[in-house]
């Protein structure tokens, strides 16, 4: 087994050095961002009565739910807004960019909302969001995707009092 | 995923991202990760290990709510169980 050992204080030129290599498996398609500015929001109150949701990059959405078009050179940027009382029977995952199979056997290894409605119920959050978030995470041209998925995103949390969101992707 | 991030957290909400890929997170730039040394695709861990999932899941609250100030990615102190699945490179951290 092969390990690689990279110093993070020069992240920001590997950050680079891989969009170099992505521009090379999957063409000139690939824009560079970072964020210049990151912001920095404290949570509006405590944990045991925080509002949670979760998003995910991972390509989840209901069975019912048509899948992400992976075919799509610029990817599919469209959003899947997953109930809170969704069963892990009922996920998909759908995105050609990782393996899945962990997640195709639990959804909680990517999308953990059964745990989060566990947490609920012990009182360790407030609640668990009435509505949660997938996306697919083959997006080569983010700023196209983020100004449509943010204000949808931000509007359905303001509206079900959403106070902090827990992200993971694929 | 981290602009995703940065974006939801500019409008006014506390974030915090699980990682497999550190050197990313950090090039991007986000509020706070938590990297997990997992493959890429189980940032929770293996499947059906609820107590490892759950512990993580808490660690990332707790970020949620302790994290100093912007760009802090933590090391969450979880192994991979079985060993990793061939063809997977790790990206280890600095000793």
């Amino acid at each position: 087994m092969r390990f690689e050992r990279h110093i993070l204080e020069d992240a920001a030129r590997l950050y680079a050095a891989y969009h170099d290599r992505w521009r090379i498996s999957h063409g000139p398609v690939i824009a560079f961002e970072r964020n210049e500015h990151v912001a920095f929001t404290p949570p509006a109150r405590p944990m045991a009565q925080a509002t949670v949701a979760l998003i995910t990059t991972g390509g989840v959405h209901l069975r019912t739910q048509p899948a992400y078009d992976m075919e799509d050179r610029l990817g599919d940027m469209t959003l899947r807004f997953i109930p809170r009382e969704t069963p892990a029977g009922e996920l998909r995952f759908t995105h050609d960019h990782y393996d899945h199979a962990s997640a195709d056997r639990d959804p909680n290894c990517m999308f953990p909302l059964e745990h989060l409605r566990a947490f609920e119920a012990a009182g360790i959050i407030g609640r668990a969001a009435p509505s949660h978030v997938g996306a697919s995470g083959w997006i080569p041209q983010p700023r196209t995707f983020l100004a449509h998925a943010v204000p949808a995103i931000v509007e359905r949390f303001r509206a079900e009092g959403v106070d902090v969101a827990l992200l993971t992707g694929g | 995923m981290g602009l995703l991030q940065n974006a939801i957290e500019e409008a006014g909400f506390a974030t915090a991202s699980l990682t497999t890929m550190p050197v990313i997170t950090t090039g991007c730039g986000v509020p706070r990760a938590g990297y997990v040394r997992f493959p890429l695709g189980t940032p929770l861990g293996e499947p059906e290990q609820t107590d490892v999932q759950q512990a993580i899941l808490a660690d990332l609250l707790h970020l949620v709510w302790e994290a100093p100030g912007p760009r802090t990615v933590a090391q969450f102190p979880y192994r991979w169980r079985r060993g990793l699945p061939q063809g997977i490179t790790p990206v280890l951290p600095p000793q």
